[in-house]
């Protein structure tokens, strides 16, 4: 990959539940600006690393805040210094990339390479080129780095001056480089307080009490290893990072700034903000257009709405649509803000208990109950107290019941109504998002299978169900293909289940928007394979295993670093019947039973199981296959690979079949 | 790693963008919602119109050339949720004069047209290419319901005449309604080059009139390209015609444009005579003269010098307009350390010259084009560069943007292609790149392995020459060892995914080299049975040729990259108290373009297994798709063949 985005603006929807708090700084006296201290040294001396891939040699990010003309406005200094050791990481260095939002602007730039022999070349304004991403609404620019080699030292410091983000914001300070030296300063004008946290067992931040004019705390650590990424590693979460937010304004004595307690009463506010006559207007005849039955249940109800709108309105990146309901009406398009207003005023009108719950992307960062910040609440959900499920308003796939996994098994902030006497506003708990169950995901299979009276042919009716986190990428868009894109995807599907299948006939159960997430996605199929049979003089090898398709394996002895998240928890349930041909005995049955399990807590958790009964030529195996946990410690990690690698087991089991004697 | 700067014939582009028409069409007729619903029943998406009109004309004296095109497309499923997004491209050659977008939506049994005014613009975040002055334009069209239909209108000016585009007469998705349009001036002399006509039903038409000649063709309902496995490039078996301006009229005299080769040729050297003058060749001559310093021979400092240019310049794609045309000067090359391929073919061809050796600039099309120069004297008929050298009579195909790869073997993607080379101002050569035959591409697998435990142990050696080797070089060396391991793991898998490498080694892995070795300890699980007192072995271990398999429903060529034969040798102890019960009987079968054997033999208490197969071909054609397909289907009977061993009865 030759792209490699140095920094991501922070458009982010915190923008809509935050209120810009008006900074007073009157009092203030002017205050220069601290970034304008820093800069590279001009001497910079060669000196070789012995390393088998990329080292960053010094990394220094400085967030400043600071009045300009009495706004408050954010530097984001970022200096680098690299040790690039492959061809891939010269590769990667030929552009870099510094990515901002439209309304920032890059305020310098300059770049340079130390080569071996220890030539110097600073790369001229005409290196860096420009890049358009109208539709994100980002800016980028990137240095064409010249002249890089193997051992080449490439160096290059950037600032951006943009909006401020000071809600919550983590930093990292390491990745899958190493870093020899990492520093972050955060300044900010003197009224203005942050707090810091840490992550993953790193130093803490220092107040720089020397410092006088503006506020200014400094983090630095030497010798960050790199964290090398392992199979479903959760590297965000083990990165070591520090997050901070600011907490208090000394201008106008407002505390808690970044609080929970804060964002509760914003997010309410801005979500009940101007709501028109005009909205009223559309929102019954919206509401009329769904049509909801008189005696549906509230779980019907939340359902249809659900369906209904996201069947009907589409969800765009422009952050600047209108959110107003009857323009949302109107144009069937909404923004990711407008949509949950359209969501709650009719939960409202039709008085549906429910709770605005602002989470976080667990693959980004965890949920912090003790770090009251806004990067803890980046995402939304809907609950619904009465039936204790969740809803996510921005996801096509998903509908009433199910929200994707990356929102679960996390803390989230819910938020409910409140009134002070005739004002309303929002107030916030936090609670516990559960991950779904895993009976709630599965991928099950009822397979029937005939093997012919001269064993070369192998018939199989297969139906596979699959529901949950399994049915959503694909049960929402089946509709919305052609036929020769179905029959690819099915017969596709069916060929990587189980290689040279010769597929016959398939059906597919209905599809229609009234069964997303109501009922699982049938597919059944009937299919040859005889290459299922090998033959051994006048024994025959039936390959029962590849029944069940390929299954992952963890087969490997490495040792395990790191702990490992699954996204969910999910069960498999096989019934396979096996009409053997007349006159034939199996062998080695025995083969058919494999078990392994896991317990935690005195509850099985993981479980591999099957076994088989046999009534004259009629076979029949059951697999039950279970995963209720998802996070595993690194000491947990074999019962995890053991229940896994039994699965991968079963799929290399081979039956002996042979002539009955007489 | 091929999309070259010389290729601005970008596929993509030409499929997604490239229709026609100027003229906005009035309003569309509610029938034709119903009348696509009956006729393409169960389509999600059909072309309406795919309209295409060139207007070559002289103005001033020089040949100007428009290009109008109008599409649409008729939705017969509500996609309102996910949209429609068309894209727009404009470059420096291929400018975009004006468009227009609409989009129709059925309202109380009439469509109502909205015009879409936004367009976002996204350039230079292409991955593939360094620097492109092609800019991209997304049209983001809302309110896509059941029987919506989208317009785009698009008038581009082609600002060379030489790189008029070539025009494909299907699309991904089925087409109701065809039509391509040269409109030409009668003081141009034009031709058009057909390909692959007979693939689709066409009319075709020419008006001569008195100031200009039509040339059309139109048809109805043209069905979709299907999207098939190792096909090669849509050029080989899609239909299309490639628009040539020969010549024109500037009053009394002729303008040759690409009347032949010729033509083409002195167009192309032009751009390295740019290249190669005024050059400050100081800091070049001192790099050349310690390269070579330690060589004794011609042949050795060429090969040095190609190697450092593979090594030490980085391959980057540009798209930058002419710049798609003109190799970068070579001083500048060796500042920046990266360049294109004709930036590499530059810079090899300047050390080399300034090493006192002779070498030639060489235009080439890899395998994605399939014609000959002779066929297709226009720039269509290449898309890369490459530098040839001469030696004894023998020509030696450099290709700069390559790494790893020695002097003698051409880039596996310009096999069998044509080089244009240039000797000088006046004079070309005309050679074809030569095959490497299936010996030369060998994968040699020999195990030797026991019962451990009803498991499988052993140890192996796989050597493997030409482009195997070549490849694997690729992704195993300048990685890091998890890289190293998952790719030496990939190479030897065999039996099952149960397969462990306790130990490997990577022997002769030379830069430059054509063969190398690895050897490895493995044990195999759950792949030997064991039952009662029999043991069942199945020796074929290696099946990889299966993704090979087709149907019958195939329609398309199968295409490979390089020939290549595979041999297979398994040894293994028959344990002590076990006697052969079963060994499967040897097959073979031999013809030019492949074949397969397979032999047991019983030696000692050993059983010998040797397999082979071997391709000496690049391309199945549709005609020997039957063929191919029982070929594979054999191998794989005889794959199913299994070992039996018996305890010996005492």
């Amino acid at each position: 990959m030759l792209t490699r985005k140095l920094f991501f603006s922070a458009k982010s929807k915190i923008n809509l539940i935050a209120i810009q708090f008006i900074f007073c700084s009157a009092t203030i006296l002017a205050q220069t600006e601290f970034y304008k201290n820093y800069d590279w040294s001009d001497s910079i001396a060669y000196s070789k690393i012995e390393a088998t891939s990329k080292v960053i040699l010094n990394k220094q990010e400085i967030i400043e805040f600071h009045y300009d003309d009495d706004v408050l406005v954010e530097y984001y200094l970022k200096h680098q210094k690299e040790f690039l050791v492959t061809d891939k990481d010269i590769e990667e260095s030929n552009r870099r990339f510094i990515t901002y939002a439209n309304e920032s602007e890059l305020v310098f730039a300059k770049a340079r390479v130390l080569k071996p022999d220890g030539k110097l070349i600073v790369l001229g304004d005409s290196k860096l080129l420009d890049a358009v991403n109208e539709e994100t609404g980002e800016k980028s620019k990137f240095f064409a780095f010249e002249g890089i080699e193997k051992g080449s030292i490439i160096e290059y410091m950037f600032v951006v001056k943009k909006a401020p983000s000071y809600y919550g914001r983590a930093i990292q300070m390491q990745s899958t480089d190493s870093v020899i030296s990492y520093n972050l300063d955060v300044v900010a004008p003197s009224n203005l307080v942050l707090k810091f946290t840490t992550l993953n067992d790193t130093t803490q931040t220092e107040y720089d009490t020397l410092y006088k004019e503006k506020n200014r705390w400094h983090i630095g650590i030497n010798n960050v290893p790199a964290l090398k990424d392992e199979l479903f590693a959760p590297l965000n979460l083990l990165y070591k990072q520090v997050v901070f937010k600011l907490d208090r304004n000394l201008g106008n004595g407002v505390k808690d700034i970044s609080s929970f307690g804060n964002a509760s009463q914003n997010v309410y506010n801005n979500l009940h903000a101007n709501f028109t006559k005009a909205d009223e207007k559309a929102l019954d005849k919206f509401i009329k257009s769904i049509g909801i039955p008189e005696n549906a249940t509230i779980d019907d109800k939340i359902w249809k709405i659900d369906n209904y709108i996201k069947t009907n309105i589409r969800i765009t990146e422009d952050f600047q649509l209108s959110s107003s309901v009857a323009d949302i009406c109107e144009t069937q398009l909404a923004s990711e803000f407008g949509i949950i207003r359209l969501y709650i005023s009719i939960f409202e009108k039709l008085k549906i208990d429910y709770n605005i719950v602002l989470t976080c992307d667990r693959s980004v960062s965890k949920f912090n109950k003790d770090f009251e910040s806004f990067n803890s609440i980046t995402d939304y959900l809907i609950y619904f107290p009465e039936t204790n499920k969740f809803l996510d308003p921005g996801e096509y796939a998903y509908r009433y019941g199910l929200v994707p996994a990356q929102f679960t098994d996390n803390y989230g902030l819910f938020i409910k109504e409140t009134s002070l006497g005739e004002f309303k506003t929002g107030v916030g708990k936090v609670k516990f998002i559960p991950p779904s169950g895993y009976k709630d995901t599965y991928s099950n299979l009822d397979i029937k299978v005939t093997i012919n009276n001269t064993v070369d042919e192998v018939s199989i009716a297969m139906k596979d169900a699959s529901f949950g986190h399994y049915a959503v990428y694909t049960q929402p868009y089946l509709r919305l293909l052609d036929e020769s894109d179905l029959k690819n995807f099915i017969e596709n599907g069916l060929k990587n289940h189980m290689n040279n299948i010769e597929v016959i006939d398939w059906q597919i159960a209905d599809t229609g928007a009234e069964v997303i997430g109501k009922l699982p996605l049938i597919v059944t199929s009937n299919s040859k394979n005889d290459d299922l049979i090998e033959k051994a003089g006048d024994k025959y090898l039936f390959k029962v295993g590849e029944l069940i398709g390929p299954q992952m394996e963890l087969y490997s002895r490495e040792e395990r670093k790191l702990p490992l998240y699954n996204d969910y928890k999910r069960q498999y349930i096989r019934h396979i019947e096996i009409m053997l041909p007349e006159g034939y005995i199996v062998k080695n049955l025995t083969d058919l039973n494999l078990y392994s399990d896991s317990e935690k807590e005195g509850k099985k958790v993981l479980m591999f199981d099957s076994h088989y009964s046999i009534d004259g030529n009629k076979l029949v195996i059951d697999i039950d296959e279970f995963y209720d946990q998802i996070y595993f410690d690194k000491d947990e990690y074999q019962s995890y690979r053991e229940v896994v690698n039994r699965a991968s087991d079963f799929n290399k089991v081979v039956l002996i079949l042979e002539k009955k004697s007489e | 790693m091929r999309l070259d700067g010389l290729n601005i014939f970008r596929i993509g582009v030409l499929l997604i963008s490239i229709n026609h028409f100027s003229t906005s069409f009035a309003q569309f007729n509610a029938n034709v919602f119903q009348r696509i619903k009956s006729e393409y029943n169960n389509e999600k998406v059909v072309q309406l119109t795919k309209n295409i009109t060139y207007e070559i004309q002289l103005v001033k004296g020089k040949p100007e050339v428009i290009l109008y095109t109008n599409e649409s497309y008729i939705y017969l499923k509500d996609i309102s949720v996910v949209g429609s997004k068309r894209s727009i491209y404009s470059s420096q050659i291929f400018k975009l004069e004006e468009y227009t977008a609409n989009v129709y939506t059925l309202q109380d049994g009439k469509y109502k047209k909205t015009p879409v005014k936004d367009k976002k613009e996204i350039s230079n975040n292409q991955q593939f290419a360094f620097f492109d002055d092609m800019q991209e334009f997304t049209i983001d069209f809302a309110n896509v319901n059941e029987g919506a239909i989208v317009e785009l209108n698009t008038v581009h000016r082609i600002t060379e005449p030489r790189l008029i585009r070539t025009v494909f007469f299907n699309e991904y998705i089925p087409i109701d309604e065809l039509n391509i349009k040269f409109v030409v001036g009668s003081d141009i002399d034009f031709k058009i080059i057909p390909v692959a006509l007979d693939k689709v039903q066409v009319n075709y038409s020419e008006i001569s009139e008195k100031s200009r000649k039509l040339y059309q063709w139109s048809g109805k309902k043209i069905p979709a390209i299907e999207i098939e496995e190792n096909t090669p490039d849509e050029k080989y078996f899609i239909a299309h015609v490639i628009p040539v301006v020969v010549s024109y009229k500037n009053g009394p005299a002729t303008e040759y444009v690409l009347r032949d080769v010729e033509d083409l040729y002195k167009w192309y050297y032009s751009f390295i005579e740019q290249a190669t003058k005024d050059v400050n060749n100081g800091e070049l001559k001192k790099l050349s003269d310690s390269i070579t310093s330690g060589c004794s021979s011609e042949i050795e400092k060429v090969k040095s010098i190609y190697y450092w240019v593979q090594s030490n310049i980085k391959y980057i794609a540009f798209e930058d307009g002419m710049g798609g045309f003109i190799p970068r000067k070579p001083d500048e090359i060796l500042h920046k350390r990266y360049g294109d391929c004709k930036d590499k073919s530059c810079i090899l061809f300047t050390l080399l010259k300034l090493s006192g050796i002779e070498s030639y600039f060489t235009w080439i099309g890899t395998n994605d084009i399939p014609y000959t120069y002779q066929q297709v004297a226009t720039p269509s008929a290449d898309n890369h560069m490459i530098i040839t050298y001469k030696n004894n009579g023998n020509y030696y195909f450099l290709d700069g943007t390559s790494s790893n790869l020695p002097l003698g073997i051409p880039s596996s993607f310009i096999q069998g292609k044509e080089a244009l080379i240039a000797i000088d101002k006046d004079t070309y050569e005309i050679q074809t790149v030569p095959v490497l035959t299936a010996e030369k591409n060998l994968i040699c697998d020999s195990i030797s392995i026991q019962m451990k435990d009803k498991q499988i142990a052993g140890s192996g050696t796989l050597s493997f020459s030409g482009y195997p080797f070549y490849f694997f070089h690729d992704r195993y060396s300048d990685r890091d060892n998890i890289d190293q391991k998952e790719t030496v793991k990939n190479y030897l898998e065999k039996g099952n995914n149960k397969f462990l490498i306790s130990e490997y080694q990577v022997e002769n892995l030379k830069p430059f080299d054509y063969s190398g070795n690895l050897s490895y300890d493995f044990t195999l699980g759950d792949y030997v049975k064991s039952v009662d007192n029999e043991i069942y072995l199945n020796l074929n271990m290696d099946r990889s040729i299966s993704a090979f398999r087709i149907d019958d429903k195939r329609k398309y060529p199968l295409f490979f990259e390089y020939n290549l034969e595979y041999r297979f040798k398994a040894v293994f102890d028959i344990p002590g108290d076990y006697e052969i019960g079963y060994i499967p009987k040897d097959a073979t079968f031999d013809s030019p373009e492949y074949g397969y054997s397979f032999r047991y033999k019983l030696d000692g208490n050993k059983i010998i297994y040797e397999h082979s197969h071997y391709r000496n071909t690049l391309l199945i054609g549709s005609e020997n798709l039957k063929n191919w397909k029982d070929y594979i289907k054999n191998i794989e009977n005889a794959y199913k063949e299994t070992v039996l061993l018996r305890k010996i009865k005492n």
